[in-house]
């Protein structure tokens, strides 16, 4: 079985990869959005921005964002005098870390998903009287349900997976920011293999189950979509 | 009572040059007005302007004492009730057909939506509006309702969008090249349907096309723009015999005649018209009788009698007057015959026009080789 300290990883990690999914999906989708119907030159720049975490090393991104949570930085004093806490070495720090580090994960597919809804579609729906909100949901996204699908879990497991930025950022409290992949490290340091391989174990046949999943739903949607 | 629209105003296209976009227009209604003219001429702009989807500052549009655009205010496209049919892409596909039309019922009841109802009092969809069903019904998609949006035929798809349109109770119905996918069979359904909607419920139509044949089909008025601005406007019948206008100043000149029917001939497979008096017989049509119906005659297809002959093969001679003889090529005139009213072209030889000494004010006898009717479908 596994010890009280993995536990407390195991269920830390699940809760950061959900809370940070569900705020991806939040900010990503406006993002996302503008981007796939925005054709000014200038939307490269962000594109390029947005795109940062998937080529840098996670040191350099956990390098800056600690810079960017000490107490003497604007975001991390005004976090303070909202919070009363310190933004490094604490959940919440995992949480933003997290939700930059996977942003690319959910932007990408669902502006992928966007370009292909065709404008006069759009146009179409507000001509018959829904308003942009309505058009989005009641044209936008169930046409792209898989994507958010996609997106989705691509951003949950990419929190699971993530282990550099967090070491950076969170530093390693049990119970409070250690997460699995670094329980891992540490019984690997300290030659305890028999947890280690519970706990890798545990993530690689999850890891497959959630990835399986993802792509048999999507081949069932390609089926019905193009019969 | 007209929808009118106003615009001066320069449009900056990313991938191609700037237009300036100026023209002046009202649209009718219970009639159907074509906007023709070459790609790039701002057809589309201009409609997409009246629809609010694009918005040029200054422009003015207006129906009645409704203003949607000017002096400050811009109502946006989604509470105009303007219906809207592009050439692709108007149905949902992750709907069924019939979900679809229930998406146009389900917005046309919103409140924000009704509230800017003012439905013209004639309108046969204030007094009993469409359901699912008599929607289904009047354009004949009963059969398709249950089918998904991607497994419909390209006349079928456009079929049910004007279905999906005529759910909303538009007051205006803008067509932007919706039937350039379709064959022709479904497009002379189309049209008649087109017709009915906008006949029965006293609402201006504004159909984009650069395709003549249709204009002939389903335009009661029609305006050539180019380059943005307002080349002519007028009747369809009275465009279409105009010797200066860029459509009868070309070799496949036509005119469209407005003719009643009289009688049938089946012995022949022949439909007897007559047109103030002269008669006029063609392919025989299941139309009943007293009824008007468009026909096209080519002016190629016009020659010319000084007097009437009476061992010609030619069913249809009518006499006439010539009003207008234009050059044309260095080889050819053009005539403008006047047939008590209404006109037709002919074009012969210039030779010819010197052997009989033909001038303005003659009185001749025009021999029809061909006569078409403008569609098939027609009232």
């Amino acid at each position: 079985m596994l010890s009280p300290n993995d536990l407390a990883a195991l269920l830390i990690t699940v809760k950061l990869a959900s809370i940070s999914t569900l705020i991806l999906l939040l900010i990503g989708t406006p993002v996302a959005w503008w981007l796939s119907r925005n054709q000014k030159a200038y939307k490269t720049i962000i594109e390029a921005i947005v795109a940062l975490p998937l080529v840098l090393p996670p040191t350099v991104l956990g390098f800056y964002l600690l810079l960017t949570f000490a107490p003497s930085s604007p975001v991390g004093s005004s976090w303070f005098a909202l919070t009363g806490e310190s933004l490094a070495f604490s959940f919440a720090g995992l949480v933003f870390g997290s939700v930059i580090y996977s942003f690319p994960f959910v932007v990408q597919p669902l502006q992928n998903a966007f370009e292909k809804i065709p404008t006069q579609l759009l146009e179409n729906a507000t001509m018959i009287g829904a308003s942009h909100w309505d058009s989005f949901f009641s044209l936008v996204i169930p046409t792209c349900k898989r994507a958010f699908l996609t997106a989705s879990i691509l951003a949950f497991a990419h929190t699971v997976g993530e282990f550099g930025v967090v070491l950076m950022i969170g530093g390693n409290i049990p119970g409070e920011t250690q997460v699995i992949s670094i329980a891992i490290f540490e019984h690997v340091e300290a030659i305890e293999y028999d947890q280690a391989h519970q706990l890798a174990g545990l993530l690689l046949v999850g890891s497959f189950l959630v990835l399986f999943f993802t792509y048999w739903v999507n081949f069932r949607g390609k089926q019905k979509t193009w019969p | 009572m007209a929808l009118t629209v106003s615009v001066d105003a320069v449009k900056n296209n990313a991938s191609s040059s700037s237009l300036h976009l100026n023209a002046n227009l009202s649209f009718e209604e219970g009639k159907c007005t074509a906007i023709l003219g070459h790609s790039g001429a701002g057809k589309t702009s201009l409609l997409r302007c009246v629809a609010g989807l694009d918005h040029y500052p200054d422009a003015h549009v207006q129906y009645d004492s409704s203003i949607f655009q000017g002096n400050q205010i811009f109502i946006p496209p989604h509470l105009r009730r303007f219906g809207i049919i592009f050439q692709h892409n108007n149905l949902f596909e992750h709907l069924s057909v019939i979900d679809n039309l229930r998406y146009a019922l389900k917005r046309r009841t919103t409140k924000k939506y009704a509230n800017t109802n003012v439905l013209h009092t004639n309108s046969d969809y204030k007094k009993k509006p469409l359901t699912i069903k008599s929607a289904a019904e009047t354009f004949k998609i009963e059969h398709l309702l249950k089918k998904m949006s991607t497994n419909l035929s390209g006349g079928e798809k456009q079929m049910v969008a004007l279905a999906r349109t005529a759910l909303t109770s538009p007051r205006a119905l803008l067509l932007d090249e919706p039937f350039s996918n379709i064959d022709t069979h479904s497009k002379a359904s189309m049209i008649q349907s087109i017709k009915d909607l906008s006949r029965k419920n006293n609402i201006p139509v504004v159909f984009v096309t650069h395709i003549f044949e249709e204009v002939a089909q389903l335009a009661d008025d029609v305006v050539v723009i180019e380059n943005g601005h307002v080349e002519s406007s007028g009747s369809l019948f009275e465009i279409t015999s105009n010797l200066h206008h860029s459509l009868a100043n070309k070799t496949n000149a036509t005119v469209v005649l407005n003719s009643r029917i009289e009688e049938h001939d089946e012995e022949f497979g022949l439909t007897k018209t007559s047109i103030n008096n002269n008669i006029i017989y063609i392919k025989h049509t299941p139309q009943t009788i007293g009824n008007f119906c468009r026909i096209r005659i080519a002016a190629r297809d016009v020659s010319i009698c000084l007097s009437k002959p009476n061992d010609s093969s030619i069913l249809n001679i009518l006499p006439a007057t010539i009003e207008e003889i234009l050059p044309i090529e260095n080889t050819h005139v053009l005539l403008k015959l006047d047939l008590n009213g209404q006109h037709l072209l002919s074009r012969i030889t210039l030779k010819s026009c010197k052997m009989l000494r033909l001038e303005k004010g003659q009185s001749v006898f025009a021999q029809m080789k061909s006569v078409a009717l403008a569609t098939d479908l027609e009232y």
